[in-house]
């Protein structure tokens, strides 16, 4: 089942092609992470998909309805956008009553889910305060609270946890972990990596308006297929080979200083199976391993895909 | 174009938030305080002289001859200004009503746009610039935003425009004595009904161009040049270009005294003609707004 087709679709603006002729489709069900450089277009695509943007070209079609009908949808879709304003002089509370009310409440119902959507992200004693007043993480939670409110199916994140303290941004995660526990479908964009490559399953990777790529993270990690090790030194020839000895390991290549990334097959041990074996022989040679990864991480394969653009 | 789809739900409740946001960020307060020192002043420019004549009076004639006299010294001056009547219709506003009434309604219609273009040049634009619909794009259709701010605008300016009349009638029925108060009450319920006639096509118009601007300033800077510019150009056509005087017609502004003509069907003319106006310019507001970029 397909949560959001997106079908050739081009946005030019008057000086820039924004989105050039993206397609791909994203199931139900799952975390997705949308990545790529400033300016790539992941905001653009978002907008499209939410309705605020028209396509100059192509079509985007969310839970089987096409967004350009976005009214079909209310309540099933629901976004937090990057740069979007609340009503700077109204109460918060009295904002998402309303858009609880829009979603089909009436208004005891909107107003015992917006106090619940406050609630979540933290901000039950800042209801009653007038979004103007809020600090920057206040205002992005209130933002989240909104795209949390009824029931969802689908969920677009731009930078949901950007500019938030840790605790905060962490309590954000475990609400999009607590959601997709729940069925709801979650596409997320960040430019922090670590986290995209801890919560997604697939991630799409835009540069200048075009595809890069639309990948399972563990495809484009090789995490069912490499390990990545970190010692304090580099090996000794005979350590190295010590690696290459294990059953079911099938090259050892240096990639840093005490960094190794050690090519697999899982086809007959898992890769714990391996990875314990490969400890096991060098912890006798004194070479213990500071750290060990699944695969490579996605941001040094994000840097290859965009030619090194910070994400 | 992808249809309008208006739900009356959404639109009451886009109207009644986009209320309560207006009033409480201050813009709809200084709107209406602008409004009724405006709409009180024209009713002093019109009540002020007849005063004037009335104090003067005591000294020889009876007040209410002085009264009179002061009225067919301004009234007709005031007529000529403003409006292109046949004698008929200007003697029916100023000997068959009571006249101080018709200058202020006839100065009230002249008004009326460039106070529906202050209501409503934010209609849109604003929320346009700063992206602060999106919040409400994946729960509504865009023509209930569009039509809901209308109404509420709508809605607003009338009500301003009520409590002008309102405090005018009470003026003109405790200090004018010379007219009934039926008579007066009478004339300026149906020159509320004019004006509030009138107000549809110029805040329907105010709405269109605010969805095409980006910042309010513009569209305010645009809706109110524009009206001047084009006021102008219009008598100038009127006063001197005779064969080009029905160009007034191209806009609402030609055919804002028919709604207060003793013709009655000249006054459902009018009104058709409001409505038909207030229709293009609202179908020309929504289907920009529906296809642009939010």
């Amino acid at each position: 089942m397909t949560a959001i087709a997106i079908k050739n679709v081009t946005k030019q603006f008057p000086r820039t092609k924004a989105c050039d002729d993206i397609s791909f489709e994203i199931p139900k069900g799952g975390i997705y992470g949308l990545l790529g450089p400033n300016g790539a277009g992941k905001t653009t695509l978002f907008s499209i998909c939410a309705g605020f943007l028209r396509a100059t070209s192509g079509e985007v079609h969310v839970l089987g309805c096409d967004t350009r009908k976005i009214s079909e949808l209310r309540g099933r879709l629901t976004i937090l956008p990057q740069d979007a304003k609340f009503a700077a002089n109204m109460p918060v509370i009295e904002q998402i009553i309303f858009f609880s009310q829009l979603n089909g409440q009436n208004r005891a119902e909107a107003e015992k889910d917006a106090a619940g959507a406050l609630a979540k992200v933290g901000l039950s004693d800042s209801a009653a305060a007038s979004a103007n007043t809020l600090s920057h993480g206040m205002y992005k939670r209130v933002g989240i609270a909104q795209a949390f409110l009824g029931k969802p199916e689908v969920i677009l994140l731009d930078e949901p946890t950007a500019g938030l303290d840790p605790a905060s941004a962490q309590a954000i995660r475990d609400l999009i972990q607590e959601l997709h526990s729940a069925g709801v479908t979650l596409v997320v964009s960040s430019h922090n990596l670590a986290e995209i490559q801890k919560m997604c399953e697939a991630v799409a990777i835009l540069d200048k308006g075009k595809l890069v790529t639309w990948s399972k993270v563990k495809d484009l990690t090789q995490a069912d297929r490499m390990q990545r090790m970190t010692f304090s030194r580099d090996l000794t020839d005979s350590e190295r080979a010590a690696i290459a000895s294990v059953e079911g390991v099938r090259g050892v290549e240096q990639d840093g200083p005490g960094s190794y990334r050690i090519a697999m097959d899982s086809s007959k041990r898992t890769i714990e199976q391996l990875s314990a074996e490969i400890v096991g022989k060098l912890v006798t040679t004194g070479a213990v391993p500071r750290s060990v990864e699944d695969g490579v991480a996605l941001e040094t394969k994000y840097l290859e895909m965009t030619a090194g653009k910070k994400a | 174009m992808t249809g309008f789809h208006v739900r009356r739900d959404h639109l009451k409740l886009v109207a009644g938030s986009y209320l309560r946001t207006s009033l409480r960020s201050g813009a709809g307060v200084i709107f209406l305080v602008l409004s009724m020192i405006v709409g009180l002043v024209l009713a002093g420019i019109a009540v002020i002289p007849i005063e004037t004549l009335q104090i003067a009076s005591k000294n020889g004639q009876s007040a209410e001859m002085a009264f009179n006299e002061a009225v067919s010294k301004f009234g007709p001056g005031v007529i000529s200004a403003f409006t292109n009547a046949s004698d008929d219709t200007a003697r029916y506003w100023l000997v068959n009503q009571p006249a101080l009434m018709t200058l202020f309604l006839i100065m009230m219609l002249a008004f009326l746009p460039f106070l529906a273009s202050l209501a409503g040049f934010n209609q849109t634009s604003g929320d346009i610039g700063s992206k602060g619909m999106r919040y409400l794009l994946l729960r509504t259709e865009r023509a209930n935003i569009f039509l809901g701010r209308l109404v509420a605008t709508y809605v607003f300016t009338l009500a301003v425009v009520t409590v002008i009349f309102a405090v005018v009638a009470l003026y003109t029925v405790v200090k004018v004595p010379y007219y009934g108060t039926g008579e007066t009450l009478w004339w300026l319920l149906r020159g509320w009904f004019a004006c509030a006639i009138f107000l549809l096509p110029w805040v329907a118009l105010a709405a269109w161009v605010s969805t095409t601007m980006e910042f309010p300033f513009l569209s305010l800077l645009i809706m109110e040049l524009g009206l001047v510019l084009w006021i102008v150009i219009v008598y100038v056509m009127t006063k001197n270009l005779e064969q080009l005087h029905y160009a007034q017609y191209a806009t609402p502004w030609g055919f804002k005294f028919w709604l207060i003509d003793p013709n009655p069907g000249k006054m459902l003319g009018g009104i058709a003609v409001m409505l038909g106006f207030t229709a293009v310019f609202t179908w020309m507001g929504l289907r920009h707004f529906d296809k642009r970029d939010l």
